[in-house]
């Protein structure tokens, strides 16, 4: 080894710079390799001539820009493209072949409760009765209900409805939390009348606040590729990500697509307008004249006779009642009327009133206070009877 | 480099511990896409088998995922699956047309220097001296070397990749270093000479 220093010491007569270090093959081969043997060879080489050692440095460092077989190809992302594509194939195939035994096991399923009920009538005729009884019972319809395979439950004022894995969970009309096993096709529907709320967290973590007066319709889960719920009356959203797989609310006549968002959809099947407010991310909103607008937060797309208009607005006027307050700003009382006619499931008869309201009304339980609440706001004085609000004057 | 072994670590796992991250997933297919066309090329396969073999590979990995949980290094990993889905299309294709050669063993290099530290003729010699270098060796020895120096793979999974022992595999690189060694050390003969001179003139004036 010691040829190598002295062949060194005779070069520093001359130049010495990194080139002498990159034209020796020894030194390359040391980069390439980085052998432990060469490593002691090198270490100890600039340890006796450290006077080299900028150079030296400077040789390691453009060795290390070497590289081999490293290129570019064209194309990778038509190249992974097309592996996306397989993986969706792959999937859909396999939803089918599962498809098929759910659907041969449901068939099966069918026909041994035919066979069990068709024994069952043969030798206990009487006993049928009672479940006739049950069957034909007419619910109140004050009553939030949700409707899941065949079954109806009645449901707590303000119940909060939670989807998990092939189970929904919800407290019911006796305070208590309960479940029901659910299967992952099918579809559920929540049904909140005037004067109830409710909130339902979907199986893909979104969280709806559903307003008086509203039918949501649901699956139990979610397919591969889309997201889509049913909506008639007012909601209040917010979707959970997932993986760029779209969130579709379908409204009766309109089509609200979602990219990861909170915002409002109101389309009372009552009212002539319907309208979304967007708080936070994108949705794109589709009419039943397949025209489309883009939203972004702050504004509101309101479709009215079939053509849709988008405008700035203040959000939180139309989405307080999540928080149990109704904003007004410069709103006509008749607005007013409407919305606390529809959150207590109250009617408010001939009352002319053309002010424009502006201010907070805190949805309490007891109405009167409500009551009172709007008398500062409108100037005016209310009495309730039954469900009905009468003004004197 | 070494920042591409931690990203890729990192989103090895994000994607393992994931519900079909895609984001994950595609970091990976970038970070790797193009080093694995090039070692497949570089074996001899054509561009379109090597883009198959990427494609049944990266679609194993999704649709399997439950199967990769015992991978300690993502990298090899991925080069030694990636090798093996060319070798299978190539007993498939040979399958249908036996006149095809089969195994042919070869490993091509090819040297970039990205630097504008030194001059282009500079850069032209250095790459001159690595081809050279690397002319010396046996494919295999070319192939071993390529997965150690610019894969950072270690002699365990360099020796699963070529099928031999971890033995072998430190040989191959050795035997590797030892036939370059040969060749410096006929090439420093000049300066053995020289040696010889100065110790002998070093000897005389002691």
């Amino acid at each position: 080894m010691i040829y190598f220093v002295c062949n060194r010491y005779i070069m520093t007569d001359k130049l010495f710079t990194c080139s002498t270090f990159l034209e020796d093959k020894k030194f390359v081969q040391w980069r390439l390799l980085r052998e432990e043997e060469l490593d002691k060879y090198w270490l100890s080489f600039i340890k006796e001539n450290p006077e080299l050692e900028e150079e030296f440095n400077k040789a390691i460092r453009i060795c290390d820009k070497i590289r081999i077989n490293e290129k570019n190809f064209a194309d990778t992302d038509s190249l992974y493209q097309r592996i996306l594509q397989s993986i969706s194939i792959h999937r859909t195939n396999k939803q089918k072949r599962k498809n098929i035994i759910y659907f041969l096991s449901a068939a099966a399923a069918v026909m041994l409760l035919l066979i069990i009920s068709t024994v069952y009538i043969l030798n206990k005729n009487t006993v049928s009765t009672l479940n006739e009884e049950i069957i034909g019972k007419t619910l109140p319809d004050e009553h939030v209900t949700l409707m899941t395979g065949g079954k109806i439950v009645t449901l707590n004022q303000d119940a909060k409805v939670r989807l998990d894995n092939r189970q929904i969970s919800y407290t019911d009309s006796s305070n208590t939390t309960k479940s029901i096993e659910v299967d992952n096709v099918q579809i559920n529907k929540l049904i909140v009348p005037n004067g109830k709320r409710s909130s339902i967290t979907l199986i893909d973590g979104s969280e709806i606040w559903i307003n008086s007066g509203t039918e949501v319709t649901f699956p139990s889960a979610f397919n591969k590729k889309t997201r889509e719920i049913y909506v008639e009356g007012e909601i209040y959203i917010n979707v959970a990500k997932s993986n760029g797989r779209p969130f579709i609310v379908h409204t009766p006549n309109l089509e609200i697509q979602v990219f990861g968002t909170r915002f409002n959809v109101s389309a009372y099947n009552s009212e002539q307008t319907a309208s979304i407010v967007l708080v936070n991310g994108k949705v794109q909103v589709k009419s039943a004249g397949n025209k489309q607008i883009t939203m972004n937060p702050n504004e509101m797309v309101e479709l009215l006779e079939g053509s849709m208009t988008k405008k700035n607005v203040d959000v939180s006027l139309y989405t307080s009642w999540v928080n149990g307050v109704f904003i007004f700003n410069r709103t006509p009382a008749s607005e007013l009327f409407k919305k606390v006619g529809r959150y207590y499931n109250v009617s408010f008869e001939n009352i002319k009133c053309d002010k424009w309201i502006t201010g907070k009304l805190y949805l309490s339980e007891n109405f009167n206070d409500v009551l009172s609440s709007i008398s500062l706001l409108t100037g005016k004085k209310y009495i309730a009877e039954g469900n009905t609000i009468k003004v004197i004057k | 480099m070494k920042e591409k072994y931690y990203a890729v670590d990192n989103f090895w796992r994000k994607f393992l511990d994931g519900k079909d991250d895609y984001e994950a997933f595609s970091r990976i297919y970038n970070l790797y896409i193009n080093d694995l066309l090039s070692y497949g090329v570089s074996l001899g396969f054509a561009e379109e088998t090597c883009r198959d073999a990427a494609h049944d590979l990266f679609f194993k990995i999704f649709t399997e995922k439950n199967r990769l949980s015992s991978i300690k290094n993502p990298t090899s990993y991925l080069f030694r699956s990636f090798r093996n889905h060319l070798f299978n299309i190539q007993k498939r294709q040979n399958r249908l047309s036996p006149d095809l050669p089969f195994e042919k063993s070869t490993f091509t290099t090819e040297i970039t220097i990205l630097d504008s530290m030194i001059s282009e003729e500079e850069t032209q010699k250095l790459k001159k001296i690595v081809e050279d270098l690397l002319k010396e060796l046996t494919p295999r020895q070319r192939e071993a070397i390529y997965l150690r120096y610019m894969q950072e793979m270690d002699y365990e999974d360099i020796a699963v990749l070529l099928n031999m022992n971890v033995n072998s595999a430190r040989r191959l690189v050795s035997r590797g270093i030892d036939s370059l060694r040969d060749k410096t050390l006929s090439m420093g003969n000049e300066s053995l000479i020289v040696l010889i001179f100065l110790l002998a003139a070093y000897i005389k004036g002691a």
